[in-house]
């Protein structure tokens, strides 16, 4: 019976394979190649590692793997926790838990090019909403230009990845939905309080899926474009250039294989961040029964 | 939905002290996400001397002015209306071709079978924003630069491995039963699909499709590679030109953007349920 689908199946594959292979095989086998080569407008001419030598002996491109690097810390260490507290705290439905799920989730809906503006309103040294705030609770002195200030630059961009937490929190709340409740009643009657509950039962059962929001914080981090690109666009002085911006930059100046030189270095630490994140928590072995 | 969350605190008295505590973490939070998109989407019904005098935190008069100045001043309609035959371009095209693959990939066995499933996968995980370069050279190459063609062929195959393995997972938890009959009473491969399966796969199609249609809608980085022409424009690069087109009118500017929000919002609103799930599947699965 399968024997007389074989045909149809094929071609049913087809349409899925052709897009999957131009737009993303070849894509990837082409950035890998031509960071060995000098590429510009005018034709391709192999120059071995020269490309990587010339990145990591720029000014540019340290501060990018360091800015890159500082955020994923951030994002690993400040608010995948924060993802996990605030979902175990809905997860205990908390009157108008649904409605602070729904608020919480709602800014990962909303398009990184529009937060883009969003930030900018927020952080304008003029009539910026923080600087409004700061000075209607006396602290003036704080106010600044956020955004395009060395100093201040980069983590007034990391904090807005505090709009992602959101997602995190939904995929954690599903995991820990899954929890028996068997599980609770034998540690209720044994007495114990919901943080005892939470730091005993519940973390160690969220192990997987906090490495899983970790990795996708990690990846996400790595490709965010939009939300620095439309706002410093990589200054003050390289102060909030990131990998991704480097590479829109490099491609921008026709400096091809320059670009694909950088884009390599994401794809590396996307795989080593995925490789240690999932030998860290163990991701893919079963943790019960 | 397991549920039965409440009955896990019977018997047990949650202390006050920690009711306040969890409250307090959620008003924090809340303001720390809200406040920003807030501030803006208040600062659209503004006077441009009252955002820049940063006096009150609601306008004094609620004005129109920034909506009217949004809709009829820059062409917003007309970035919209590309936005919307992009995204729902790309969202049909991603659900047919990822269909017509994950469907045998999930009920034939077939050399290669495990192969395509582990290779789309991994394409999960390529990092785009370093495609740029050959993304924009292919769409050169075959003609494409500039068209709205170009941009939903790059879209579709930019979410197809998620709406591959979302589909998959799909039609793996469908009952086998009826496809069997039919295959008994001599229906072919064609027939089966698409007169059998697609009519029962309503609710995981649509559940994909509005999951891409949301994506492609906020896409901002390949709109901006592949549209150079200002009539193509979709909304999310018409933010990109919006701070030099608004000059200074800034109601007229937060008000677009409050505009360009709304609309994946309101599919949010309406269809949470089915976005969360979709979300949460690729998630877990991915």
């Amino acid at each position: 019976m399968q024997k007389s689908f074989r045909f149809a199946i094929y071609l049913s594959l087809l349409p899925a394979l052709a897009l999957f292979a131009t737009f993303l095989v070849f894509p990837f086998f082409t950035i890998l190649v031509t960071s060995f080569f000098e590429w510009r407008a005018s034709g391709l001419r192999f120059i071995g590692v020269e490309n990587y030598l010339e990145l990591w002996d720029s000014r540019a491109f340290p501060s990018a793997l360091r800015n890159t690097a500082i955020w994923i810390a951030a994002a690993v260490l400040l608010h995948v926790p924060l993802a996990v507290l605030v979902a175990v705290i809905l997860s205990r439905r908390l009157k108008g838990w649904k409605i602070f799920r729904t608020l919480f989730f709602l800014p990962n809906i909303v398009s990184y090019s529009a937060l883009a503006i969003v930030f900018l309103g927020f952080y304008n040294a003029r009539y910026g909403a923080l600087n409004q705030v700061l000075a209607d609770i006396g602290l003036e002195h704080w106010q600044r230009d956020w955004l395009f200030s060395y100093d201040t630059a980069l983590y007034a961009l990391i904090f807005t990845w505090l709009f992602h937490v959101g997602l995190y929190m939904i995929i954690i709340m599903a995991e820990i939905a899954t929890i028996p409740d068997e599980i609770y009643e034998a540690a209720v009657m044994d007495g114990a309080g919901e943080i005892k509950q939470d730091l005993h039962i519940t973390l160690p059962l969220l192990r997987n899926v906090i490495g899983t929001c970790m990795i996708l914080t990690v990846t996400q981090s790595l490709i965010y474009f939009e939300g620095i690109f439309l706002t410093t666009g990589g200054g003050p002085a390289n102060a909030t250039l990131t990998l991704s911006m480097a590479t829109y930059r490099a491609f921008e100046n026709f400096h091809w294989g320059e670009a694909n030189a950088i884009g390599m270095h994401i794809v590396i630490l996307g795989v080593a961040a995925i490789l240690i994140i999932r030998r860290l928590f163990r991701i893919g072995e079963r943790y019960f029964d | 939905m397991s549920g039965a969350l409440i009955e896990r605190t019977s018997g047990y008295h949650r202390p006050v002290w920690l009711t306040i505590s969890y409250y307090a973490v959620l008003a924090w939070f809340t303001v720390a996400m809200l406040f920003p998109i807030g501030w803006l989407v208040l600062a659209a019904f503004k006077t441009n001397a009252e955002i820049l005098s940063a006096s009150s935190y609601f306008p004094i008069d609620w004005n129109l002015e920034g909506f009217e100045d949004a809709l009829t001043e820059v062409g917003l309609l007309g970035y919209l209306l590309n936005s919307f035959i992009v995204s729902v371009g790309a969202s049909v095209l991603v659900v047919v071709a990822a269909s017509m693959a994950a469907y045998p990939v999930a009920r034939f066995r077939f050399r290669g079978r495990d192969t395509i499933t582990i290779l789309l996968s991994l394409g999960l995980v390529i990092p785009l924003t370093a495609l740029i370069v050959p993304e924009t050279l292919i769409i050169r190459a075959i003609g494409l630069h500039d068209t709205r063609i170009g941009l939903i062929l790059l879209y579709a195959s930019i979410f197809l491995p998620i709406s591959f393995l979302l589909l998959r997972a799909f039609f793996l938890s469908l009952p086998v039963s009826i496809e069997e009959a039919a295959i008994m009473d001599g229906a072919n491969y064609w027939q089966i699909l698409i007169r059998i399966v697609a009519p029962l796969s309503g609710p995981g199609i649509s559940t994909v499709a509005i999951m891409i249609f949301v994506f492609t809608w906020n896409e901002f980085l390949f709109a901006t590679l592949i549209l150079s022409s200002e009539e193509r424009r979709t909304a999310q690069v018409a933010i990109r030109f919006f701070q030099s087109q608004f000059d200074f009118n800034l109601p007229g500017m937060f008000a677009a953007i409050t505009i360009v929000m709304l609309v994946p919002i309101f599919v949010f609103i309406i269809l949470q349920e089915r976005v969360v799930r979709g979300l949460t599947a690729g998630a877990v699965k991915g």
